[in-house]
C-alpha cells in the first residue's frame, strides 16, 4: 500500500521535476533576434601618418542587401595598432559580403590626436572591403590627415 | 570509572526519573532557533544594505544640490577634468570636479587649501588628497587596501604619495562610447553627456532633458579594480585613485558578464552596470547602482538595465527615447 503510494508520487515528481529543467532550457535556448551568420576570422592593423594606432575602434558596417539583419563587426587595436575583428563572440571575424569601415579613435592618444573625422562616418570614410571565406588577412588601413 | 558509567547508564534505563530535556527535544529546540536565525540573519543584512544605499543616496543628493550652486554661480557644469588653458582655468592645470565642488559641500577649508594653479599631483594638492570627504564615499563599500603609489598615466608622472589617499565612490559619466552604436554615437555632437574634459556644458544644452541624462554614476571601489564582485589587485588601474584625480571620469563602454571585455558593441559586451568598476558604473548595492541625474534627481537603476537604454541616459543630446519606468 505504502509502496504504491510512494511509486505514485515518484510518478508525478520525475515529470515536474523534468519540466522545471526543461522550460528554462528551451526559453535560454531559443535566441531572439535575426539568424546568425556563419563567420571568418578578419585581421588587421591601423596606420595614421605611417604610425600603428593604438586603442582605435575598426568598425566595419555591412552594407550587402541585408545588412539590416546584420550587427556591425568591430575591433580595438593593440599598441601595434593590430586588431581582429568580432561579431557575435570574442575573435570569430565577420559573415562574407561587403562592408564600410569606420576607424576611430579616443581624444586620449598622446602624440597622434584623435583621428581625422571622415574616419568615423561609412560614408566619408572611402574605406570598403569585401570579407570572403577562410581567414582575411587585411591589407594596412594606412589614414592620413585630409588634403585642404 | 567504567563502574561510574555503567551506574549511569543503568540509572536512565531505570526509568529516566531525573528531570531535564532529552535529546530529542533538546535537538529540536536547536533545529527550531536556528531556522529562526536562518529566516533573520538575511533580514537584517537586507536592511544593513537597504540603509548604506539610502545614504549613498543621500550623499548623491548633496553632490547633485552642490553641482546646480556651482551651475547658478557659473551658469554652467563643472567639467569631469580641466586639461588645459581657458578662461575657467586660468592656469591650464589638471584640475578635478570634485575639488572645485569642495565649496558647495561645506569643505570650504579644503576649498582654500587647494591650488588650482598646481596639476592636483603637485603639492599641496598631493597631500590634500588624503583628507577623507565622507561625501564623496560610499558605505557599501568594502575598506580599501592601503595604496600610496600610482602609475603613470601622461602628461602625469609615476606617484608616491605623502600621506594615504582618500579614495572616492562616485565619478562624473562623460557619454558613450562610439561602439554601444557606431552610427547614432558617431560624434560628440551626440557621445557626450554633460561633463567631460574641459567641458562647459548649461541646463539649456541637455536636449534629451535633465530628467533623463545622468550626471554621477558610482564606480566603488577604486582604485581597486573589481570583476564580478571579486577584488582583482593584480590589474594595474591609473585612474579615479584618489578624490582629487581629475582624471578618474570616463565613457559608458559596455562589458561582458564576468567584466574582463569591454567596448564591443551590445552582443559582445551588453552589461552596463555592476560588472566591473574598471571604467565603468559600478557599486556594491546588490542588483543595481544608484545615479545622479542632471534635474538633481537619484535614482537606483537595476543592473539588468539594457546597455543601449543605459546609454540613452548617458548622453545629453542623441535624442533617443527611453522610459525611465520600466527600469
Amino acid at each position: 500500500m505504502s509502496r504504491n503510494l510512494h511509486a505514485r508520487v515518484r510518478l508525478a515528481v520525475v515529470p515536474l521535476l523534468a519540466g522545471l529543467l526543461l522550460v528554462p532550457a528551451l526559453a535560454c535556448g531559443s535566441r531572439q533576434g535575426p539568424p546568425r551568420k556563419p563567420t571568418h576570422p578578419v585581421n588587421g592593423r591601423v596606420l595614421f601618418e605611417g604610425r600603428p594606432v593604438h586603442n582605435a575602434l575598426v568598425v566595419f558596417h555591412p552594407t550587402g542587401p541585408d545588412a539590416a539583419d546584420q550587427p556591425p563587426s568591430m575591433g580595438k587595436t593593440d599598441h601595434e595598432g593590430r586588431f581582429q575583428l568580432s561579431t557575435y563572440n570574442l575573435h570569430d571575424g565577420a559573415p562574407v559580403g561587403k562592408y564600410a569601415v569606420t576607424i576611430t579613435a579616443e581624444e586620449d592618444q598622446g602624440t597622434i590626436g584623435e583621428l581625422p573625422a571622415m574616419y568615423a562616418s561609412p560614408a566619408t570614410s572611402g574605406i570598403t572591403i569585401e570579407v570572403r571565406e577562410g581567414t582575411n588577412a587585411l591589407p594596412p588601413f594606412q589614414l592620413r590627415r585630409p588634403q585642404e | 570509572m567504567f563502574a561510574g558509567i555503567h551506574a549511569c547508564a543503568g540509572g536512565l534505563r531505570d526509568g529516566g526519573r531525573r528531570p531535564g530535556f532529552t535529546l530529542v527535544e533538546l535537538l529540536v529546540a536547536i533545529g527550531i532557533i536556528s531556522i529562526l536565525m536562518a529566516l533573520l540573519l538575511p533580514a537584517v543584512q537586507k536592511v544593513h544594505a537597504a540603509a548604506d544605499r539610502m545614504v549613498c543616496q543621500s550623499n548623491l543628493r548633496q553632490l547633485g544640490i552642490a553641482l546646480h550652486n556651482y551651475h547658478g554661480d557659473r551658469q554652467a557644469f563643472p567639467a569631469s577634468g580641466w586639461t588645459m588653458a581657458s578662461p575657467r582655468n586660468p592656469a591650464g592645470k589638471y584640475v578635478g570636479w570634485r575639488a572645485l565642488l569642495t565649496p558647495y559641500i561645506e569643505q570650504d577649508g579644503v576649498r582654500a587649501l587647494y591650488d588650482t594653479s598646481v596639476h592636483w599631483w603637485e603639492e599641496p594638492n598631493l597631500s590634500l588628497s588624503a583628507f577623507k570627504i565622507r561625501v564623496f564615499l560610499c558605505p557599501s563599500t568594502p575598506d580599501r587596501p592601503v595604496v600610496t603609489t600610482a602609475g603613470p598615466k601622461p602628461p602625469r608622472p609615476a606617484l608616491t604619495f605623502p600621506l594615504v589617499p582618500a579614495g572616492t565612490d562616485y565619478e562624473a559619466i562623460m557619454g558613450v562610447a562610439r561602439s554601444v552604436d557606431p552610427i547614432l554615437y558617431a560624434t560628440a555632437a551626440t557621445n557626450r553627456s554633460a561633463m567631460f574634459r574641459n567641458s562647459v556644458i548649461n541646463l539649456n544644452q541637455i536636449y534629451d532633458g535633465a530628467s533623463h541624462t545622468i550626471l554621477v554614476v558610482e564606480c566603488a571601489g577604486r582604485p581597486l579594480i573589481y570583476r564580478g564582485r571579486v577584488a582583482r589587485p593584480d590589474l594595474p588601474n591609473d585612474q579615479g585613485i584618489c578624490w582629487t584625480d581629475s582624471e578618474g571620469g570616463f565613457s559608458l563602454d559596455g562589458s561582458n558578464q564576468d567584466g574582463s571585455l569591454q567596448g564591443l558593441g551590445p552582443i559582445l559586451t551588453p552589461r552596463a552596470i555592476n560588472a566591473t568598476n574598471e571604467n565603468e558604473p559600478y557599486s556594491f548595492h546588490p542588483g543595481g547602482a544608484n545615479f545622479l541625474f542632471a534635474d538633481g534627481s537619484v535614482r537606483y537603476l537595476r543592473d539588468t538595465i539594457g546597455l543601449l537604454p543605459f546609454a540613452a541616459l548617458c548622453t545629453r543630446s542623441a535624442g533617443e527615447l527611453v522610459d525611465l519606468s520600466d527600469y
